[in-house]
């Protein structure tokens, strides 16, 4: 056993500094960017609109809400659906969503409502932002 | 029985400087993964951890010890917002065992609520574990489960937002002494219960999640004192220190 004492020495000597210099770190994801969904061109429901609605505005904007929606989210659309869910709720396409759209709250606030998605939320990139104002314009395909 | 022993301590102490050294890729995310990410940190830095070198005393004994667990800082960024998460630099952790001559392991923890920098942490948790000692290599098979809640501003600026979070696992761990220094590694595998509640807006956030954990340390023992440095590398996101007084008798 006493022969093993200077190998194992040896090896804390050479080992031990460089581990405890970088013993402490902590990857919140905080600087990873956020998940980009591609939209075909023209944007329509099924070549990427729906995708991109049910990741960042579908999370919180369903009926009834998730867990993670704020309490005071609307009921009266869910935007997980085109028209509108089976249990009739009205989903993107409806016309209070388009006009919002429309109006800009993707960038910023619109009568009296905050920008969407809200701030801790995934941000939408520009060219998402351009591909469901494109798609609102078009009455929602 | 010195080789291998040398050769086993060597691999663990590399393996463990890989898995801090590895370089970790980039990954597009959403908000709901950074907040699971954000309540992971949180559940496993308070999670129940060895602290302590698994040799099996001459005789029974209690141990009574003092943790010091330094923070690591990290990046609060959720979506497009900067949370106002700010812990402490590190929390203190107060643990009572007791060692039996014949290995089994009885542990306690606990802590009351008391804020420190807007922030508080109420935690319950236990531990049991069997060490033996093959020749000069000693070893322990520990259990532990652990649960509290964390209160504090981790949404928005003055909030009383809540973490509840219940850690149970398991980890095996070998280590010798070498005079009063007692070197030690292991690994464990653990899983996690966490519940957010936001305050501001309502919001309940819950997950379960499973994770791994290495560890490497080194004890200095000083009279009825022992004194302990643990490194823990958890999965390929958090790696944290535990330092350690004990005073046995």
């Amino acid at each position: 056993m006493r022969r093993g004492y200077p190998t194992l020495l040896v090896l804390l000597a050479l080992l031990l500094p460089p581990a405890l210099a970088g013993c402490l770190d902590a990857e919140s994801l905080g600087d990873q960017p956020p998940t980009v969904v591609p939209v075909g061109s023209p944007p329509q429901w099924n070549n990427g609109v729906m995708e991109l609605m049910q990741l960042k505005c579908g999370v919180c904007h369903r009926v009834p809400r998730s867990e993670v929606s704020p309490v005071y989210v609307p009921q009266t659309f869910d935007l997980n659906y085109q028209v509108s869910s089976p249990s009739g709720v009205p989903g993107a396409q409806d016309p209070l969503v388009l006009a919002r759209i429309g109006a800009g709250i993707l960038r910023g606030p619109v009568a009296g409502k905050p920008r969407m998605p809200l701030d801790y939320a995934t941000p939408l990139v520009p060219a998402e932002i351009t591909a469901l104002e494109t798609w609102a314009a078009a009455g929602g395909p | 029985m010195a080789r291998p022993l040398a050769r086993g301590l060597a691999v663990l102490l590399v393996a463990t400087l890989l898995l801090i050294a590895a370089p970790r890729p980039s990954q597009a995310v959403t908000f709901l993964e950074q907040i699971e990410r954000l309540r992971l940190l949180a559940a496993l830095l308070l999670d129940l951890r060895p602290g302590q070198a698994p040799l099996v005393p001459k005789t029974g004994q209690f141990d009574a010890t003092l943790e010091v667990i330094p923070t690591p800082g990290f990046n609060t960024q959720v979506g497009g917002k900067q949370e106002p998460i700010d812990p402490p630099p590190a929390f203190p952790r107060l643990r009572l065992r007791y060692l039996s001559a014949d290995g089994l392991m009885l542990g306690v923890t606990a802590s009351p609520a008391i804020e420190v920098l807007h922030y508080s942490a109420a935690y319950a948790g236990g531990e049991l574990g069997l060490r033996h000692a093959f020749g000069p290599l000693h070893a322990e098979l520990r259990g532990f489960a652990i649960a509290g809640q964390l209160r504090g501003p981790f949404a928005q600026a003055g909030a009383r937002d809540t973490l509840r979070f219940a850690n149970r696992g398991a980890d095996l761990r070998a280590g010798v002494p070498l005079g009063a220094l007692a070197l030690y590694g292991g690994a464990g595998r653990g899983s996690t219960t966490t519940e957010l509640d936001v305050q501001a807006d309502g919001a309940r956030i819950k997950g379960d999640n499973a994770y791994s954990y290495w560890l490497a340390g080194a004890g200095w023992a000083s009279g009825d004192w022992q004194f302990t440095l643990e490194q823990n590398v958890s999965e390929n996101f958090l790696r944290h220190v535990i330092l350690a007084a004990s005073l046995r008798w």
